[in-house]
């Protein structure tokens, strides 16, 4: 039959589907991808440590088809990093995809979603991180005055405590009443 | 002044916290051992314990111990979110984090303790822990034990129980935190249950039904998993979802879960309805004798199974559906009215088999649709509450379809997006300048409006009457003693193809005219066209209905001809709105690409085809009573469909350049056909019962009406049997009444209870705008007194005093 290289023990992958909302071919499957992006340094036997101290830099986590495209990819990245740069271990990545998966409840999206729209990482989401998504978003074509006012009327619409940002109570307000968000914030691997 | 106002009512114990931390100096918190504030933790019967040891009431935490409060009021610390801390400069914002407020307890489970603690689950949102540690302050070891002791404390999380092993589930999953974090709290949890339960002995029933839970819930995973290995064209519609975005891929899924219910369907017809007529077709009994004595009856394979059907074949005849294919078990005609013996003495009475057999197909559509469109609907609107208010915020937050792998798509999509702001915005400013418009604008537009829905309904009775002259003309023709044989395959086929191509020209110009009506918004003139293309099928279907049921007398056998028609329906539109307008799809494409840039790529036109899934749908279930084995045409038909409209779509097509809506306008085309199949349950209910089935053809030839079978089967139920007196007694009308009446309270109620809870809602969002009124105002006040400008007003003055301060909080002060 020839050696069968086991990529996670038992114990890991009952921890891992009890932690995150995939299951056992799911988590194999995620490994692989992992793996082609970096097959030198990602081992095929991951029982040990290296699931969360073999890093992938952010520069080949942004190749993968999935978030070439995404505007936010960067700021994505580094909310799900443990250590906040962007470079991704392996259970980071699970963990990103399972929340972005479509099993996960929208409660724990929305949470996430506002972590990634909050760049600065105050926990609000004031006029500087609106005007940085807008810019990520349209890449830059809409000019100043135009962005300025797209953030004045977001920040109109949405804010209930007159604070001038958004707190995650308000945009969950916002995220409950958009038909889209399940549908959008959701990505397949 | 506020405090009076909340006091008042006690129910809304909306931070008091908030207010109070206003009026204090941030200094006063005291911080643990390791320099941080403590997390403040909620537990899900609103008890809020700090860390450790003081896993007790509210009373002994500091902050609580400075004001004396009643029972009833509930610290709501979820709400008291580091945003008013934060507000604060002092703090730095690690200090900030490491202060938001863990709740643990999942967030499905809510509900069944609304009513226990009601008054501090205001907010309801379990508020995760908002940050890992980024500045290390704390290690992760500590920082587990202190989320285990949280959820150790929660009893409920820590029974040895299936439910709450599936609530630690969840809360583990729904923790927003490090993988790894997550892996030792799990570990050391299930090993303090372990030891728990080794501890105190435990029911040994109860422990078996945990362990037949969990491996059940293992069989059920395994299962989900095996059957999402065979989802049909899972990777295909992935990959056009990626280029071009939700709403073509819903398209694509409408076009599975449309074939799957036909393929279910085709197989329970077969089974049950044509193979037994086809095995005496082909089979019959013998008596042959083995030996002097004793025969034996033995199935033998007839030598001429088609020799009773007088014409010849013609190739033709597979697309009039005529002529030899009449006789065939395609159609109702052939079916036999007497039994079929399938077994020594055993006999499988067909025409029962084929009332019930069609009976039921019908009865799981209506089930499968019904639930779908349930589900849908509750999805998309009801939790949506389908307001627009929030256009800008929607678009930037939920405007990226993250979805989107193909560098083309994600350059329109930006492009979309930016239309659609530049849209918005330039909406918002000739609003300001132009203002309303004026008496005679809005008269022109109210008249055009009339006009052009005047003309779209004149033109769908034009329809609805060019339609019955073509019937009564192709009536005339058909009959066997006028022309020739080919003149009557053209005559047969001349209506298929007007009424396909009325079908493909007339949505194009409603289309059009709707240009005409200036809808300020987009989805209203969408939603307006699909409504009337809707309509003109309505329309084309009735009339053909409604022509066959008229001349059911005046034709040999009524209910073949109608089927011939709808399968000859199917198959002109297969070839010409399917066949043809990929082709032409195709040439567009190529005279864009290499000829001619002005002509515009072809774009892929969701409602169009959408709604022509709908008219095959109408037609297959309209025909399905007719001519059983429809279901394997429209199952090809659908399957071919599939691969022709997705190679069209990835070689021919262009994003949509705007952005669509998927979630609402599927729940409307979900709708529409259960509305479609509604209609037709209808008609063929009329159908059955007052319209006389053909004499000469068909499994019901001997009964007056089909429905009487229903009656002779009943006849035949032994009257004393326990069943009968059952039966009898269900459906006697006052009982009946009894079930209506009752349906109609439950609706009623929960209306009720829908509506109160609506109040409830616009009560709270109120409620909320003061508080942040309130909140702005004491900010203020907070400015001007440390400034030194701040004056009581004459109506507070004697009213506000400071705080009660316990002594062991004033120790705990000034130990710092």
């Amino acid at each position: 039959m020839g050696n069968k290289v086991v990529t996670f023990s038992e114990e890991q992958i009952d921890d891992y589907q009890d932690c995150t909302y995939f299951t056992r071919k799911e988590i194999l499957r995620v490994h692989k991808r992992f793996r082609e992006l970096s097959p030198s340094t990602v081992p095929k036997c991951m029982t040990g440590d290296e699931a969360h101290t073999i890093k992938v830099p952010l520069n080949l986590m942004e190749t993968l088809p999935e978030f070439r495209e995404n505007p936010f990819r960067k700021r994505i990245f580094s909310v799900f990093s443990s250590d906040g740069t962007g470079n991704m271990t392996f259970e980071d990545f699970l963990e990103l995809l399972s929340v972005l998966s479509e099993q996960a409840p929208r409660d724990i999206k929305v949470f996430y979603a506002f972590k990634i729209y909050d760049f600065d990482g105050d926990e609000h989401i004031g006029p500087a991180d609106l005007q940085q998504a807008l810019t990520l978003l349209t890449s830059n074509e809409l000019n100043a005055e135009e962005t300025s006012q797209a953030c004045t009327k977001v920040v109109e619409e949405s804010d209930i405590d007159g604070d001038g940002k958004l707190s995650f109570i308000e945009f969950e307000h916002v995220i409950l009443r958009a038909p889209d968000f399940l549908t959008t914030f959701h990505i397949r691997i | 002044m506020n405090e009076e106002r909340r006091r008042g009512s006690q129910d809304a114990s909306i931070s008091d916290i908030e207010e109070e931390n206003e009026t204090e100096d941030t200094e006063h918190i005291p911080m643990n051992d390791l320099g941080l504030p403590p997390p403040i933790i909620v537990t899900d019967n609103g008890g809020v314990c700090s860390k450790l040891d003081d896993a007790v009431p509210n009373n002994n935490h500091p902050v609580a111990r400075r004001r004396p409060r009643p029972n009833h009021l509930h610290i709501n610390i979820t709400n008291c979110t580091s945003s008013d801390l934060s507000s604060h400069e002092s703090l730095p914002s690690h200090k900030v984090a490491a202060m938001t407020p863990i709740s643990l307890s999942p967030s499905w489970a809510k509900p069944h303790r609304l009513i226990r603690a009601r008054k501090a689950s205001l907010c309801s949102t379990p508020g995760y822990v908002t940050f890992r540690n980024p500045t290390n302050r704390i290690s992760s070891s500590t920082y587990a034990e202190e989320l285990i002791h949280a959820i150790e404390n929660d009893e409920s999380l820590m029974a040895d129980s299936p439910a709450s092993e599936q609530m630690r589930l969840q809360t583990v999953r729904g923790m927003a935190e490090a993988m790894e974090l997550r892996r030792n709290v799990k570990e050391k949890i299930c090993y303090n249950i372990g030891m728990r339960s080794q501890n105190s002995p435990s029911d040994p029933t109860k422990w078996f039904k945990y362990r037949l839970k969990k491996s059940f819930r293992k069989v059920n995973c395994g299962t989900r998993e095996l059957l999402g290995h065979f989802e049909l064209w899972g990777s295909t519609i992935k990959s056009i979802e990626g280029r071009f975005g939700t709403g073509v891929a819903t398209y694509f899924r409408f076009l599975r879960s449309l074939f799957l219910i036909n393929l279910c369907v085709f197989i329970m017809s077969f089974s049950f309805l044509v193979f037994p007529q086809l095995l005496d077709r082909f089979y019959h009994w013998n008596n042959t004798t083995i030996s002097a004595n004793s025969s034996v009856l033995v199935l033998e394979p007839k030598t001429y199974p088609y020799e009773e059907i007088n014409s010849t074949f013609y190739i033709v005849d597979l697309v009039t559906g005529g002529g030899w294919l009449a006789d065939t078990e395609l159609f109702y005609g052939k079916y036999n009215s007497h039994s079929v013996h399938i077994n020594e003495g055993e006999y499988y009475s067909i025409p029962d088999a084929y009332f019930f057999t069609t009976a039921a197909c019908y009865l799981f559509t209506v089930i499968v649709l019904s639930i779908k469109v349930a589900k849908s609907y509750r999805k998309n609107f009801i939790e949506m509450q389908g307001g627009f208010t929030n256009v800008y915020a929607q678009r930037i937050f939920c405007g990226w379809d993250f979805g989107i792998t193909n560098s083309e798509a994600a350059e329109l999509r930006k492009q979309t997006l930016y239309n659609e702001l530049r849209e918005l915005l330039d909406e918002e400013n000739n609003a300001e300048r132009s203002g309303a418009k004026t008496l005679m604008q809005r008269l022109t537009l109210m008249a055009c409006r009339v006009g052009v829905t005047i003309l779209v309904g004149s033109l769908l009775i034009g329809s609805g009457v060019l339609v019955w002259f073509l019937l009564a003309r192709q009536k005339m023709l058909v009959n066997e003693d006028v022309g020739t044989l080919e003149g009557r395959q053209q005559a047969s086929m001349v209506m298929s193809l007007v009424v396909t191509g009325v079908m493909l020209i007339l949505p194009m110009i409603f289309s059009r005219l709707c240009a005409i009506e200036q809808y300020s918004n987009p989805r209203n003139s969408v939603f307006i066209t699909l409504l009337r293309t809707f309509g003109l099928e309505v329309a084309i279907v009735g009339v053909l209905l409604a022509y066959w049921q008229k001349s059911s007398k005046e034709v040999q056998c009524w209910e073949t001809s109608l089927g011939q028609e709808t399968y000859r329906l199917i198959l002109v539109d297969f070839f010409i709105a399917l066949i043809g307008t990929s082709f032409a799809e195709f040439i567009r494409s190529i005279v864009y690409q290499y000829v001619w840039k002005g002509i515009g790529a072809p774009e892929f036109d969701i409602a169009r085809n959408t709604l022509n899934l709908i008219y095959n749908q109408t037609l297959f279930w309209v025909g399905f009573y007719y001519s059983p084995l429809l279901s394997a045409v429209i199952v090809v038909k659908l399957f071919i469909t599939f691969y022709v409209k997705q190679a069209c779509v990835l070689h021919n097509c262009k994003p949509p350049s705007r952005s669509w809506r998927a979630a609402q306008i599927q729940t409307v085309f979900l709708a529409l056909t259960f509305l479609a199949i509604i209609g037709v349950l209808f008609t063929l209910g009329y159908t059955m019962t007052r319209v006389p089935a053909s004499k000469g053809c068909g499994p019901f030839r001997e009964i007056e009406h089909a429905y009487l079978i229903i009656k002779h089967k009943l006849n035949n139920i032994d009257k004393n049997s326990n069943w009968y007196t059952i039966g009898e007694w269900m459906f006697k009308p006052g009982v009946v009444a009894g079930y209506i009446i009752a349906l109609c309270v439950g609706v009623y109620y929960m209306r009720a209870v829908a509506h109160a809870r609506g109040a409830m809602v616009e009560l709270l969002r109120n409620m909320l705008v003061l508080e942040a009124e309130d909140k702005i105002f004491l900010q203020k006040n907070i400015r001007e007194a440390k400034s030194g400008r701040w004056e009581p007003s004459p109506l507070s003055r004697g009213r506000i005093k400071p705080l009660p301060i316990s002594s062991t909080a004033s120790k705990q002060q000034s130990a710092l």
